[in-house]
């Protein structure tokens, strides 16, 4: 898709120029977020919550390219443009970031409570959190049919494949014990993100999560799966290689 | 202080119906419930949960309380608090009771002698220690634009307290304290003026460095005592001493890891906080120079 191939190229691009890492989480989020704010989520309905704050290149060029942000890649990672990991409260488009992991899903349910649509984009990792679960139980049981979730299950996280490290599967079934619709689809075919994302908004009475099986570092050769690029940063070499691969 | 709260919060809901209370399955809330179903929500046992939703009612401009054992509460919500409620400046008034050394006969589990040190920690934050059940309504419908900590301590409110300070410019000594402590220190304080005795007290129902400066006029050049059911860290004689203010005694509660008394009483007398000891102490440093 050649809107995703954009946002990868942006996203390279931005790394490279604000010397920022985890790109890998950025890059596997591309395309099911490209479908998700193109065509299903509208800030002006909905209140955004980036639960998975790291990789907020993808979200940056994303919400540029919808043109609802002015970009500035040359100022990305810098106060003045206001996004690198962390977004400061007074954000136009976005209603709360993570600022550790595992406690936004709480703060969705909140926010559901006041009546308002919420969407929430969350790692797989943070499945690993207990806090987490607590706003999972609370959401199905009191059957907040506002949320809409979705998980970035690239099955990778900092010290390596999270099946080896504390294995979250499997991860649809206890989403539904819990009380939630629960969808999974691959997160880079454009078609089945389409189809699923059409097929889990059929009104609910439960909240809804999609869990996008995803490639982490998608795209770009020597970062997928690879667990050594979870933190890097790209030098001009590097940057250039990527760059080449996304021609 | 419990059922004055309950009444408080349901004269607040029964006016805004933006209101929200919210537990992690504690307190019974009779009336508030029985009035305002619709208002209050138990996340069950899942502190963290309860921040966070709170934070979320919150961020959409809903008026929201939480409720709980401070030692519950604060602790095990404590990054909860600091990231989605303090960095993120959301108006929630979180209540905490069970605090020092008021259940410390259930078990270590519910003693909490550091809560204030934690909540100065958090950003924002503002802390309220009522004395009596003006401070509390006060404290309650304070509207500020920021998150708020509000100790409530078990057991009825020093209704006789006039005002937070009786302190008299000749007074030579001057108890200062905040919360349950100054039930105990006011009628301290009140039987020794009786006998003669030169000393004022000053409760404060809110801990601030701005709260703190502004005793200055009141106490140069008198003997402070500092008298709180916190311990030294992090507390109000912490505080005072932050902000180059000397004191002559204080007397706080301590950190401890094993039972060391039967009683709540008992714990109290092994740290001179108890009604004789705190008179003792006064006596001694009324009379020396």
């Amino acid at each position: 898709m050649e809107f995703a191939k954009k946002v990868r190229q942006d996203i390279i691009t931005m790394s490279y120029l604000s010397k920022t890492g985890h790109i890998p989480s950025a890059l596997s989020m591309v395309d099911y977020l490209s479908v998700i704010f193109r065509k299903y989520i509208n800030p002006q309905e909905y209140r955004i919550i980036l639960g998975k704050p790291f990789g907020a290149q993808s979200y940056y060029s994303i919400f540029a390219k919808c043109g609802w942000i002015e970009p500035n890649f040359l100022k990305f990672g810098t106060k003045d443009v206001n996004w690198r990991y962390i977004i400061q409260r007074e954000h136009p488009l976005i209603s709360f970031i993570d600022d550790t992991m595992g406690n936004t899903l709480s703060v969705a349910c909140g926010i559901a409570l006041a009546n308002k649509q919420v969407y929430i984009n969350i790692s797989d990792a943070s499945l690993q959190e207990g806090t987490v679960w607590e706003a999972i139980m609370f959401a199905g049981f009191s059957r907040l049919n506002n949320i809409f979730m979705t998980i970035d299950n690239n099955n990778m996280q900092a010290q390596g494949k999270t099946q080896d490290i504390l294995d979250i599967e499997p991860i649809k079934e206890k989403f539904q014990l819990f009380g939630w619709n629960a969808f999974v689809s691959d997160g880079h075919d454009i078609k089945e993100i389409t189809n699923t994302l059409d097929d889990s908004s059929q009104s609910s009475e439960k909240p809804t999560v999609i869990i996008f099986r995803t490639i982490k570092g998608k795209g770009i050769s020597f970062m997928e799966n690879n667990p050594d690029w979870h933190y890097k940063i790209l030098n001009e070499s590097l940057y250039n290689k990527a760059m080449k691969e996304l021609l | 202080m419990r059922k004055l709260l309950d009444k408080i919060l349901t004269e607040i809901a029964d006016v805004d119906n933006t209101m929200r209370l919210i537990v992690a399955d504690i307190g019974s809330f009779k009336t508030f419930r029985s009035k305002h179903p619709n208002q209050f929500i138990n996340v069950g046992v899942s502190e963290t949960n309860a921040i966070g939703v709170a934070a979320g009612l919150a961020s959409e401009g809903m008026r929201v309380f939480v409720f709980g054992i401070s030692g519950f509460i604060l602790y095990r919500a404590y990054e909860q608090i600091k990231y989605s409620v303090g960095y993120w400046n959301q108006p929630i008034c979180i209540i905490g009771t069970g605090f020092g050394w008021q259940n410390y006969f259930i078990g270590r589990g519910h003693f909490t002698p550091d809560d204030i040190a934690l909540m100065r920690m958090i950003p924002n934050m503002k802390i309220y220690t009522p004395i009596n059940e003006n401070d509390l309504i006060d404290c309650l419908q304070d509207r500020k634009d920021c998150p708020k900590y509000i100790r409530i301590y078990e057991g009825k409110t020093c209704s006789d307290i006039i005002g937070k300070q009786i302190c008299e410019s000749n007074n030579n000594t001057v108890v200062i304290t905040y919360g349950k402590m100054a039930k105990i220190c006011m009628k301290v304080v009140g039987d020794l003026k009786e006998q003669g005795f030169d000393i004022g007290i000053i409760g404060l129902n809110t801990l601030s460095q701005e709260c703190v400066l502004q005793l200055l006029p009141e106490i140069i050049n008198k003997k402070i005592i500092v008298i709180e059911d916190h311990c030294a860290i992090g507390g109000l004689g912490a505080l005072m001493r932050e902000n180059g203010i000397h004191i002559n005694c204080h007397l706080h509660l301590p950190i401890i890891t094993e039972e060391i008394a039967e009683s709540e009483n008992e714990l109290l007398s092994l740290y001179n906080m108890d009604y004789t000891s705190i008179k003792d102490i006064l006596i001694k440093l009324n009379t020396t120079s």
